[in-house]
């Protein structure tokens, strides 16, 4: 198991094996996404309250379970790089990093933007746009973290540290928040019910999800095959590479 | 167990934080109802601040003169080592703040029979802000620029503390059933005090790399 | 002062130390038996401060293992630092304290010998008259001595000091050079770094010179 994980999270194995995945899952994003978009914007119906301004949901939604999703694989790849001291997970915790907080910017402006029609205002403190802005905070605070140090290591193993801390705390914090909304905030707003979602709009919303998994996928494994390959720019098998393609 | 304290400026954050209460009817407005219902957010936020200004003390002099070091490499759980200096902060912090919330919420006509719950929830809650921003202290410490970077850290973690303290005091300034709030609390602090020493560790053996 | 003179080993191998992207030493070896001392020598910004760190395991080496008596420091760390004394270039005194309860300190938190007294551990480092002066009044020189102060009630066999002899005047040089050289008599073992070089009598040394591990 560990000799495994060891050989498959090795900067140059990494780099060999994640080409096909990152060449494939590509390719899937891009049929995924030109299928739900087309179903999502097209061929869904209306939503019988809000008319067509629902439809960033298609986006809003799957960035918002992203933006957790991206958390969650980034203090996963935390505890790799600090117990077994995989380089490979040292530099996903940091590309982890700023991917995550892209999805959640993403999900706050589309929520930002969905909310204007829906409630009259840019911004409503509901308990799940506070809990996505904390999110962005904390995924800030482990990109700021990540740079502050001059030595790269250093700060994907303190970024980790950061990572593992949050990823405690998230359960805790969105309860706060949710508790926090209901106390202070009557019902006055009308809630989105999921569960009633009509079937012909819960399928583009579920590719969509897909589509945005298999989108940061593919990304995180772009990003880290080239930070690996600056990485480890003195490493001879880099050198051997290089050489190749010139 | 620690002797290895400092008595130093350690009185700043405490006037810092009387000072920022007392800003508060200068620049909102000295209306009484305004005040009172704005006081445990206030005297809680500016409790956070006061204390996260406070945080660097733990261990900048510590790591400036090499004690730290040697502190780490001391035979013996360096975990308790830890947990006795962050006891040590919130004795020299968390405690005076305990002692000086009351006073200054008179100043904000804070209801006199809901300072019991204010005092209550300084205290339970005190020790966990300075668990959590212990371990932003101990990841920024080789930095240059640590203090503000750990601020940042660390005040998204200080969420859930703020609000479950702020709504007990409000439930108990409304004469509401106020148990709950501190059990949520107290689970907080026991989960905290028994995980955060780990992750200072760790964060002490990166900074050290 | 009785050490326990079983045989002891330290072994470095393969130990590569890489900072901001930068190897400073690579495939180091070394190995240290009882009663040797190993001096480390380098221009600046050799890594010598940070070897010596590794070998305390307070840094990780990016590559290599550090053993004691065959097992790696870190799987024993708790019985590795009971045999272990270091002394960083940071002297670890609190200024604001005094001689008196800076040594205390020393003495309450190592484990040392018990039979020596505050006022005769001063002595030891000559700063009897000093006692109840507070240490940020001290200069350069008298700090070390304080620190250096744990030198003579260790009951570790390791030392490992990092530029023991700057800012030490001549006489307490010597002083420090006989308690290092008894120290090796009694079986313990020695590693430091010195720009000024040292002498430690007939006792067996040898040098390690950092720059010849440096990558081309």
């Amino acid at each position: 198991m560990m000799q495994f994980i060891h050989k498959y999270g090795s900067p140059r194995y990494y780099y060999q094996w994640s080409k096909g995945w990152q060449k494939w899952l590509s390719i899937i994003t891009v049929v995924l996404l030109v299928i739900g978009l087309y179903q999502g914007f097209f061929v869904a119906p209306p939503d019988y309250q809000q008319g067509e301004s629902y439809r960033i949901i298609f986006i809003h939604v799957p960035a918002a379970w992203m933006s957790m999703f991206v958390y969650m694989v980034m203090a996963f790849a935390g505890i790799m790089a600090l117990v077994w001291r995989i380089k490979v997970a040292e530099i996903v915790v940091g590309e982890c990093a700023i991917l995550g907080a892209s999805f959640t910017a993403m999900a706050l402006i589309t929520g930002m933007l969905w909310g204007k029609p829906m409630w009259g205002t840019y911004w409503v403190w509901d308990a799940r746009l506070t809990s996505e802005l904390v999110l962005l905070f904390l995924y800030f605070g482990v990109i700021a973290l990540h740079g502050a140090f001059d030595d790269p290591r250093t700060g994907a193993k303190a970024a980790s540290i950061l990572a593992i801390v949050g990823v405690i705390n998230i359960p805790i914090i969105k309860y706060s928040v949710e508790w926090w909304n209901t106390l202070h905030q009557p019902a006055t707003v009308a809630k989105f019910d999921k569960p009633s979602m009509h079937i012909s709009m819960l399928i583009p919303l579920l590719i969509m999800a897909v589509a945005f998994k298999t989108y940061f996928l593919s990304l995180l494994f772009m990003r880290s095959r080239s930070e690996v390959l600056a990485r480890e720019k003195n490493a001879s098998w880099v050198k051997e590479i290089l050489k190749e393609q010139s | 167990m620690l002797a290895i304290r400092r008595r130093r400026e350690l009185a700043n954050p405490l006037v810092f934080f009387v000072i920022v209460v007392s800003l508060f009817p200068l620049g909102v407005s000295p209306d009484k109802e305004l005040l009172s219902q704005m006081a445990p957010g206030v005297i809680w936020v500016t409790a956070l601040l006061a204390t996260l200004m406070s945080m660097d003390v733990m261990f900048r002099s510590d790591y400036d003169d090499g004690s730290l070091e040697q502190l780490l490499l001391l035979p013996g759980p360096k975990v308790l080592l830890i947990g006795a200096k962050i006891t040590a902060h919130w004795a020299s912090i968390g405690l005076p703040l305990v002692v000086l919330a009351p006073i200054m919420s008179l100043l904000l006509y804070f209801p006199t029979h809901a300072i019991g719950s204010l005092v209550v929830t300084l205290l339970i809650s005190t020790p966990i802000l300075s668990l959590l921003g212990s371990v932003g202290v101990a990841l920024t410490l080789s930095l240059r620029s640590g203090g503000i970077l750990s601020s940042l850290l660390i005040l998204p973690f200080y969420i859930p503390v703020l609000i479950f303290s702020t709504m007990a005091i409000n439930a108990s300034a409304n004469s509401l059933p106020v148990s709950g709030y501190y059990a949520l609390l107290g689970a907080f602090l026991i989960i905290s005090a028994l995980l955060i020493p780990f992750a200072v560790v760790a964060a002490l053996r990166v900074s050290y790399n | 002062m009785s050490l326990n003179t079983s045989d002891n080993q330290l072994t470095g191998v393969a130990l590569a130390c890489e900072r901001g992207g930068r190897v400073l030493f690579e495939n180091l070896e070394f190995s240290l038996h009882n009663g040797q001392a190993m001096i480390i020598q380098g221009s600046n910004g050799v890594g010598k401060t940070s070897l010596l760190r590794i070998i305390t395991g307070l840094s990780q080496s990016t590559n290599g293992v550090v053993s004691w008596n065959q097992h790696n420091i870190e799987s024993i760390a708790e019985q590795y630092q009971h045999e272990l004394l270091y002394i960083g270039h940071l002297a670890a005194v609190k200024t604001e304290l005094t001689v008196r309860e800076n040594l205390q300190l020393l003495m309450r938190f190592w484990p040392s010998d018990t039979n020596c007294s505050v006022a005769e551990l001063a002595e030891f480092v000559g700063l009897r008259q000093r006692l109840s002066v507070t240490c940020a009044r001290l200069s350069a020189g008298q700090q070390r001595r304080v620190s250096l102060a744990r030198l003579f009630i260790s009951t570790q066999k390791l030392w490992i000091l990092d530029e023991p002899l700057t800012a030490l005047d001549v006489d307490f040089i010597e002083v420090i050079e006989n308690r290092l050289q008894n120290h090796l008599k009694a079986g313990g073992m020695v590693i430091l770094t010195t720009h000024r070089g040292i002498n430690l009598g007939d006792q067996f040394s040898f040098e390690l010179n950092l720059g010849e591990y440096k990558p081309h």
